[in-house]
């Protein structure tokens, strides 16, 4: 496995690995593309040990939105570094990323998206 | 100072590391040394991916210290870059083409030539005055 991963219901948090590089990109990017298809499209990426992450990572994680939004489902990301959250806002990411710096709120953003959309 | 990896993405932490340990020789702080090893790696990457391709080959990475500053050449014998890089700041929704942003924001200087058969990008980071001022003497040149 290419992470370790936390389930809270409706929500998994990926603990991502401390470097995301080209060489890790595809067994990540593969891993969360199969838990999106068995269902789980709720997901938070927990970067709080990540170290290094260049474009290819960064990629990983535009992949990962990408497959849930397409189910209904969305990424949060959580707990960057300084340098890794400098990195995001170079490239802008922050735009298209809900950033939190507690599991608790990121969890609670999530299941409250999925009761909402259940009631609906 | 330089060294080769072959262009497979699995060569590149071990250069990763080699440049932030000749980044801190330098005396770059470790944010300077994270910009600039981001930006050889990205610089890396594009070579293994766009150069290479399906090809087998080898990088060859190279860089110079000054008492002022550091540059890191990253060379590579692939296909030629088929335009110059993007100068426009990429969709922060696409899952490319971010590298030569990062490069030419945290790197202060950036260029690609087509050199003796080479592609060469050459990027210089520059000691900030501080750490200029307070840098041990030692003898200039390669490190």
């Amino acid at each position: 496995m290419a992470f370790t991963v936390d389930q809270f219901a409706e929500v998994d948090v990926v603990r991502l690995p401390r470097r995301v590089m080209m060489a890790d990109a595809p067994s990540i990017r593969n891993e969360i593309r199969t838990m999106v298809e068995s269902g789980r499209r709720n997901i938070i990426l927990d970067l709080s040990d990540v170290a290094f992450i260049d474009s290819s990572g960064l990629s990983v994680l535009i992949s990962a939105r990408e497959a849930t939004r397409a189910v209904g489902g969305d990424v949060l990301l959580l707990k960057p570094t300084s340098i890794v959250r400098s990195l995001i806002e170079l490239t802008r990411l922050q735009e298209v990323f809900e950033i939190f710096g507690s599991e608790e709120h990121a969890v609670q953003r999530l299941a409250s998206t999925n009761v909402a959309m259940a009631v609906y | 100072m330089k060294f080769w990896i072959r262009n497979v993405p699995e060569h590149v932490p071990e250069a990763a590391h080699r440049i932030a340990s000749a980044c801190a020789k330098a005396g770059f702080d470790p944010i300077g040394c994270h910009q600039a090893t981001v930006c050889a790696v990205e610089a890396i990457n594009n070579a293994i991916v766009h150069a290479y391709r399906e090809h087998n080959g080898y990088v060859a990475i190279r860089w110079q210290c000054t008492d002022s500053s550091l540059s890191i050449e990253v060379a590579d014998r692939g296909i030629r870059m088929e335009r110059d890089p993007d100068a426009v700041e990429p969709d922060p929704t696409t899952e490319r083409g971010r590298g030569w942003h990062i490069i030419r924001a945290w790197m202060d200087e950036a260029s690609y030539e087509r050199r003796a058969n080479e592609n060469v990008v050459t990027m210089t980071k520059h000691l900030p005055a501080g750490l200029v001022a307070n840098r041990p003497k030692t003898s200039s040149g390669p490190i």
